[in-house]
């Protein structure tokens, strides 16, 4: 599904990332772990194209295509959806507004709004938000647990087919991190989307299951393995690598 | 000068396929009681004076589109209550002049603006407080903010004559573009750039108001 070969990236003027290789499959749950300032939400703004980034040398291949040259809505319209550490807010937009535009400029058709409503109802109930939320500017006044709820129901809307959990535990208490990686797991059985979960301690590893775990350090990976990894690191930390 | 007193609830002034046309060029309102005002604006010219009698409030909901040169002066005596909320979506030339006298005691104001300027337009906004001596217990407030797109330019002035040492007045000024972050953020949820842009824009006019109507009215009409 995503294949990234000898990337090399920088933000202004400054190398982030240094010769990364990372291929991840079809319906696979990697991590990417590393100490704070490594590059790590660094992918992140480079696999959703943000213009502040970028890519010197290297290839990123999504399904097939080369996303090196896309724009950030054309990444999107592959199927690849970020889940922010900290989303913004946008004043004046409403989640429905954003969500029906997308829909639309994504398919091309007009979105019949009974069945986009109903779903948006089905979504808050299952992720215990009030379906006013529908109709709330998007993330205004909404505490860091309901920002990320907030986020997964567009995922739900949107249906992507690979998600980047950027940090997903900061801002979550114990329960709002269960009932968001409740959500995650069940759109994982429903849908089998790649997820790259990207953290720098294993808490939110209890609930959502890796198939890979990476270490990333000077902008590269530097060990990989399974889920033993993530329990090396818990015990001897990054200094250890 | 042509004189409305109104003294009903709600009250819709619009150009568009309003309640009341405005045919004048000149006009006084004058305030009783508790009052709500709608109006949707278009290439209008506008000399508007509005008179709040003692014990009387205001909230006044005003939309501009495309070119406009409106004059605005609203008088409070004493016990009224203003809150004057104008968007502006302009793309040529505009002047929005609002000027409020504070003129006895124990008033409270608020002037919002939200402008978004577009193609070569200039825009001038000017907002005068005008807080008369020996008053007492007035609370006047000011916040206006512009959004330049293209090459257009807005102008932003914002005047405090305060002369009362007996006031709490405050004033927010910003003019700016769109915020590339939101544009990324709404661009990653598959949306065009030029419909992510659209929708800021119109957030942006439109989150001052709290009545939906108002919001979908003004929305309706930018499409």
């Amino acid at each position: 599904m995503l294949q990234i070969k000898n990337l090399t990236a920088s933000v202004e003027r400054k190398k982030i990332i240094n010769g990364l290789d990372l291929e991840i499959n079809d319906s696979e749950i990697h991590v990417l772990m590393g100490p704070n300032g490594v590059g790590k939400s660094t992918i992140c703004k480079i696999l959703l194209k943000d213009e502040n980034y970028t890519i010197s040398s290297g290839v990123i291949i999504f399904n097939g295509t080369k996303i090196n040259d896309l724009n950030t809505t054309e990444v999107a319209r592959l199927g690849i959806y970020l889940v922010n550490q900290n989303p913004i807010g946008i004043e004046g937009v409403t989640n429905a507004e954003m969500l029906r535009t997308a829909l639309s400029d994504i398919t091309g058709e007009r979105v019949g709004i009974f069945e986009f409503n109903k779903k948006l109802e089905n979504i808050c109930k299952e992720l215990d938000i009030p379906k006013e939320f529908i109709h709330r500017e998007i993330n205004v006044g909404m505490s860091g647990g309901e920002r990320k709820k907030n986020e997964l129901m567009h995922l739900w809307m949107l249906e992507p087919k690979f998600i980047i959990l950027d940090e997903l535990d900061s801002g979550l208490d114990v329960d709002a991190l269960k009932v968001v990686s409740e959500s995650i797991n069940k759109y994982y059985e429903k849908f089998k989307p790649s997820i790259l979960i990207i953290t720098h301690h294993n808490k939110i590893l209890e609930y959502i299951k890796p198939h890979k775990v990476h270490v990333l350090k000077d902008g590269k990976i530097i060990k990989s393995g399974d889920i033993t990894l993530a329990k090396e690191i818990e015990n001897s930390g990054f200094t250890a690598f | 000068m042509n004189n409305i007193v109104i003294d009903r609830e709600e009250f819709c002034l619009e150009d568009f396929d309003g309640e009341v046309k405005i045919n004048v060029k000149k006009l006084i309102l004058i305030i009783k009681g508790h009052v709500v005002i709608k109006e949707w604006i278009k290439n209008n010219e506008l000399d508007l004076m509005i008179n709040m009698e003692e014990n009387s409030s205001l909230e006044y909901n005003r939309f501009g589109l495309e070119n406009s040169d409106n004059k605005i002066i609203i008088n409070q005596n004493s016990n009224s209550r203003v809150i004057f909320k104008e968007s502006l979506l302009v793309d040529n030339d505009s002047k929005l002049k609002i000027k409020n006298n504070i003129l006895g005691n124990n008033n409270i104001s608020e002037i919002i603006v939200r402008a978004v300027s577009k193609e070569d337009s200039r825009l001038v906004v000017d907002a005068i407080l005008d807080v008369l001596e020996n008053t007492f217990g007035n609370e006047v407030k000011e916040d206006l903010r512009g959004l330049e797109q293209e090459n257009s330019k807005i102008t932003i002035i914002p005047d405090m004559l305060v002369a009362s040492s007996e006031v709490m007045a405050n004033h927010n000024v910003t003019i700016g573009s769109i915020s590339k972050e939101d544009l990324f953020y709404l661009c990653s949820k598959g949306l065009t750039f030029d419909n992510a842009k659209k929708l800021l824009e119109v957030g942006f006019l439109t989150s001052i108001y709290e009545d939906i109507e108002m919001q979908e009215k003004i929305k309706e009409i930018i499409k």
